[in-house]
């Protein structure tokens, strides 16, 4: 559950800040008035940031689908909308499933980090320091 | 049962230096208002960079880890 919560965080706590930051202002130039209540993050993701050109739909590996149902049915549903009802279905979550919960996140922060700083993936930036497959989590 | 508690006092410890990391980059944060629109990763880890986001990112792959290390 803590490893889950993590990732969902981290996600809302990036995409909300970056929108506030940053995004909002952009939107604003480009597209117009934008809602005065930050957008939960998927829809942030569907409907605002590809009118500024971060598409992740258009990503190409099936991470938007794969995000989707993390955030959707794992992070949202089972974590931060928790109830005692839905331990078991919590305590079924494997280790192969956390792994990929893991991937999906990692890849989105890639995916993020690759549109924000204008770089490509690769081992030898600094900017993908604790996204790399050498940190030993991932293989 | 020694074993469980030695896995438990490892899980607290993790989860108490995340949430410590977390408090400390969101306060980095708050203070430096001009750090927001700049990710700022570094190999090194300096918690005076990390921010909060990253912190939440970090204290997922120590617990993944630790988890792996026992599995």
């Amino acid at each position: 559950m803590l490893i889950i919560s993590d990732l969902g965080q981290s996600l809302y706590t990036l995409f909300g800040r970056h929108w506030i930051g940053k995004t909002k202002k952009q939107y604003q130039k480009m597209i117009g008035t934008p809602p005065k209540k930050t957008p939960d993050l998927m829809k942030l993701l569907k409907d605002f940031y590809p009118k500024i050109g971060w598409d992740i739909r258009n990503e190409g590996t099936g991470l938007w689908d794969e995000l989707q149902d993390f955030v959707e049915n794992v992070y949202k549903d089972l974590i931060k909308h928790f109830n005692s009802a839905k331990f078991i279905r919590i305590s079924q979550i494997s280790w192969e499933d956390l792994t990929k919960y893991m991937n999906i996140v990692r890849r989105t922060w890639i995916w993020f980090i690759e549109a924000y700083t204008n770089t490509t993936y690769s081992t030898d930036n600094s900017y993908y320091s604790f996204f790399l497959n050498e940190i030993g989590i991932f293989s | 049962m020694e074993k469980n508690e030695n896995d438990l006092i490892d899980l607290a410890m993790i989860t108490t230096c995340g949430s410590v990391l977390c408090s400390l980059a969101n306060s980095v944060f708050s203070k430096n208002n001009n750090q927001h629109d700049e990710i700022r990763m570094n190999s090194n880890i300096d918690t005076k960079l990390i921010n909060p986001m990253l912190a939440f990112w970090l204290r997922a792959c120590m617990l993944y880890k630790s988890c792996l290390e026992k599995k």
